[in-house]
């Protein structure tokens, strides 16, 4: 479950990066294939985390990136979600690069002075302090 | 209204882990981040290791567990200088637990310091800790598979153990296939094959002691 621990560091740079009076109705996450993160696990961690913080009620959007994958008998560069997918070529060991990474893309964010209300289940949040 | 973050999330761990990796460089420590699962031997193999390098090489150990000091006091038999980090519910050690048990170490007395990680193939394999090398290490009772059943661990080693290759006659266990694996996610790393039970473990012996020579990995 590094995914909880992924959650409660996406929480403090979020509340790093949002204006002090936003609420937050979404978050864009994207995570590169070799990070193994379970979306379903995610999102359960992601719920937890932020259950008794100010982005409760937040959605989660994260985007899964395929693997990168290149042929070592053809040159043939592609992506794919399945690491071992094998070449047109027939050459079934494809070579993996990258695929790290973990990217917090961008927040969906609520001012009041906009004059939009409809956060139902947001609250305000408020700049924490970096550590737990 | 959509504000654009585009930031690693996991930089506040790795800030950490740069001011670690600049302190142990600093006081001349070779530091290791040994990850395997449960049981595959890692302590057993820090275990023979502290004890054939004694007066050799001076050894730290910083030891992750949910709970319980097994781990340390089974180390402290042979250095003193083992430090257990309890992390409670998670699965993983991260860059700030490792500062604080570097913070409880005499640092410049040592040659090498070894991060044995939480008995975990997957989790702890994204947390960058500050060390030189990530070491993964596998056992020959997991099966020959888990290699590219665990592809983030595979790619992102420095260096594989195979452990307990006494038992392969036991097990259903194909060497060639283990291997075959490990090349398909990485071309570089070096697979020492090792029985830490049984004191075979020269090659990891030998590679520790060049690696503190020449630790420009």
């Amino acid at each position: 479950m590094h995914e909880l621990s992924i959650a409660r560091m996406l929480i403090r740079m979020i509340q790093r990066h949002a204006p002090a009076d936003a609420v937050v109705r979404g978050v864009r996450v994207e995570a590169g294939p070799m990070r193994a993160i379970e979306p379903e696990a995610m999102r359960l961690a992601w719920r937890a985390a932020t259950a008794d913080t100010p982005l409760h009620g937040a959605a989660l959007d994260l985007c899964t990136l395929p693997f990168d994958l290149t042929c070592p008998a053809c040159g043939r560069r592609w992506s794919a979600d399945d690491l071992f997918e094998t070449c047109a070529c027939g050459c079934d060991r494809p070579r993996a690069r990258g695929g790290d990474e973990l990217i917090l893309v961008s927040i969906d964010v609520h001012s009041p002075d906009s004059g939009d209300a409809s956060a139902p289940h947001s609250k305000e949040i408020s700049r924490a302090s970096d550590r737990d | 209204m959509q504000v654009t973050v585009i930031e690693n999330v996991l930089k506040l761990n790795d800030e950490i882990a740069a001011m670690n990796r600049r302190t142990l460089r600093d006081a001349g420590v070779f530091a290791i981040d040994l990850i395997g699962g449960p049981g595959c031997g890692k302590t057993a193999l820090l275990e023979a290791t502290l004890r054939r390098l004694q007066g050799e090489l001076t050894i730290g150990v910083a030891v992750g567990d949910l709970a319980t000091t097994n781990d340390a006091q089974r180390l402290l038999r042979h250095s003193p200088h083992v430090i257990q980090i309890n992390t409670g519910r998670s699965c993983h050690l991260d860059a700030n637990q490792v500062r604080q048990a570097m913070n409880q170490l005499p640092l410049h007395e040592l040659d090498v310091l070894v991060i044995e990680n939480v008995g975990n193939l997957i989790c702890p394999v994204g947390f960058d800790l500050g060390q030189d090398v990530k070491v993964g290490m596998f056992s020959v009772t997991d099966g020959d598979d888990k290699p590219v059943k665990h592809p983030p661990l595979t790619n992102a080693s420095d260096v594989i153990l195979l452990n307990k290759i006494d038992l392969a006659p036991y097990v259903d266990f194909e060497r060639e296939r283990f291997l075959a694996g490990v090349r398909q996610l990485n071309e570089k790393a070096p697979v020492l094959e090792l029985a830490a039970t049984k004191d075979q473990i020269d090659p990891w012996l030998q590679w520790v002691k060049e690696s503190v020579a020449a630790p420009a990995m």
